[in-house]
């Protein structure tokens, strides 16, 4: 991992760029770009499965960034959450003007990474996770499939409850049972470990 | 709060966070949050323990990106200067600007702010509505009348109040555009207002409402200064029988 994209996990440095952009500092807008632009193009493009899009959307979100970085209080959340949200939420709005239909390989693609990320999320293989993340994925193993595997497409790769009804051979009715079961053992598992 | 509520705000809160909550109940939550503190932590709750879900893969980054957003941080700084008004812009472009948000957001504001009105038991037959809208579209105060009543009721929301000067509200006629004083606001966001006959028939009268800064006790020369905080167009629902 390089430098620059091992920044983007550091906390202390991503709150004192935000800080330094909340007084206009142009220079640490550009620090906190090269630090986590790439992350967050990923998370976009997930959603948006688009290159140009993704680009766009994380142009508004560093704009936006910008704009409210005296908004951002590091008490309420990291701040790559709190840029991952503006990124998510922004690709999210952008689907209900442009969606975009995909063929079946794209489809297969996402269900082998949901496969290789259930994999990959094994705590005990994880030595240097969070003890944030180890929590959620110790939760997630509590849940259903199907309320994982709604839960990922949804937050991951933005579908929507039709959506996941159709990619799940389910109807959209059940897709909020699942949802809304997995996110209160979710948060139940959660707050005993909080 | 009973439990149910409780549940439920979790619920939409982890529908809002994962993306699944659409349409206009995705627009009404945005709104919602800007004053509801519940729903803002249970949202803070689950932006920050959905984030690891998200897989370490990066993208690359087009090498234009960056220029594209500097470029358009320096025209913000330039544009938008100390009180956040773009003289720069065209007369079309600013309409547009205005109309735009105030028709997006006051389906839903006015479903929250009669929601509101009803759950103080005060029974509301909309007449005419105002959501005056900054210039990111935000709310910032809606004005309405109802059942026929010669009152302004008001819904403002989170603001800053200017520290040595008012707020002054005024109405430009749809007969012959002249923009007339409606009330000036000194201390406090009043929320309610009684009207005079005149006032009541400036209000009915109204194509927009505009909510501007000025000096202490309101503008001195009967005439809106350049500060402008908020505007909204009027819109009227019903007929009333009130005699004008």
């Amino acid at each position: 991992m390089s430098s620059s994209s091992a920044q983007y996990r550091n906390d202390d440095h991503l709150i004192d760029l935000i800080a330094r952009c909340a007084i206009k500092d142009q220079h640490s807008l550009k620090q906190l770009f090269t630090a986590t632009a790439p992350y967050l193009n990923a998370v976009a493009y997930r959603i948006v499965k688009s290159e140009e899009l993704s680009s766009e959307i994380l142009q508004e979100a560093f704009i936006q960034i910008w704009r409210y970085a005296n908004t951002y209080r590091s008490d309420i959340a990291r701040p790559l959450t709190w840029m991952t949200s503006i990124v998510r939420y922004r690709a999210i709005d952008s689907l209900e003007v442009e969606r975009k239909h995909w063929g079946n390989g794209r489809l297969d693609e996402e269900q082998d990474t949901l496969e290789s990320q259930s994999s990959n999320t094994d705590p005990e293989k994880n030595t240097a996770a969070s003890q944030l993340t180890n929590h959620l994925f110790e939760c997630m193993k509590g849940l259903s499939d199907q309320a994982k595997n709604s839960i990922q497409l949804a937050y991951i790769y933005g579908y929507s409850r039709e959506e996941i009804a159709t990619k799940l051979d389910t109807n959209s009715n059940t897709v909020k049972s699942w949802l809304r079961r997995g996110s209160e053992r979710l948060k139940e598992c959660l707050e005993t470990k909080m | 709060m009973s439990r149910n509520e409780d549940v439920d705000y979790r619920a939409l809160a982890f529908e809002f966070v994962s993306g699944t909550l659409r349409g206009v109940e995705r627009e009404g939550v945005k709104l919602e949050l800007q004053h509801n503190n519940q729903l803002q932590l249970e949202v803070a709750f689950w932006e920050e323990y959905l984030t690891p879900l998200q897989p370490e893969e990066q993208l690359s980054v087009p090498p234009t990106t960056w220029n594209e957003i500097i470029g358009k941080v320096k025209t913000l700084e330039q544009t938008h200067g100390t009180h956040g008004e773009n003289h720069n812009t065209s007369l079309l472009d600013r309409i547009k600007f205005w109309l735009v948000p105030s028709f997006a957001s006051m389906a839903i504001i006015l479903f929250l702010f009669v929601f509101s009105l009803e759950k103080q038991h005060i029974e509301v037959i909309p007449d005419y509505i105002a959501v005056l809208t900054n210039h990111e579209g935000e709310a910032v105060l809606t004005a309405l009348t109802h059942s026929g009543n010669k009152k302004l009721t008001f819904k403002w929301e989170d603001s800053g109040f200017p520290s040595d000067g008012s707020l002054q509200l005024w109405a430009k006629s749809k007969r012959d555009g002249q923009i007339r004083p409606v009330a000036v606001f000194d201390e406090n966001k009043i929320e309610n207002l009684s009207l005079s006959i005149a006032n009541w028939r400036l209000i009915t009268d109204s194509a927009s409402l505009i909510l501007t800064e000025e000096e202490s006790g309101g503008s001195a020369i009967d005439e809106p200064s350049d500060i402008i905080i908020a505007k909204g167009i009027c819109v009227r629902f019903s007929k009333t029988n009130a005699a004008i």
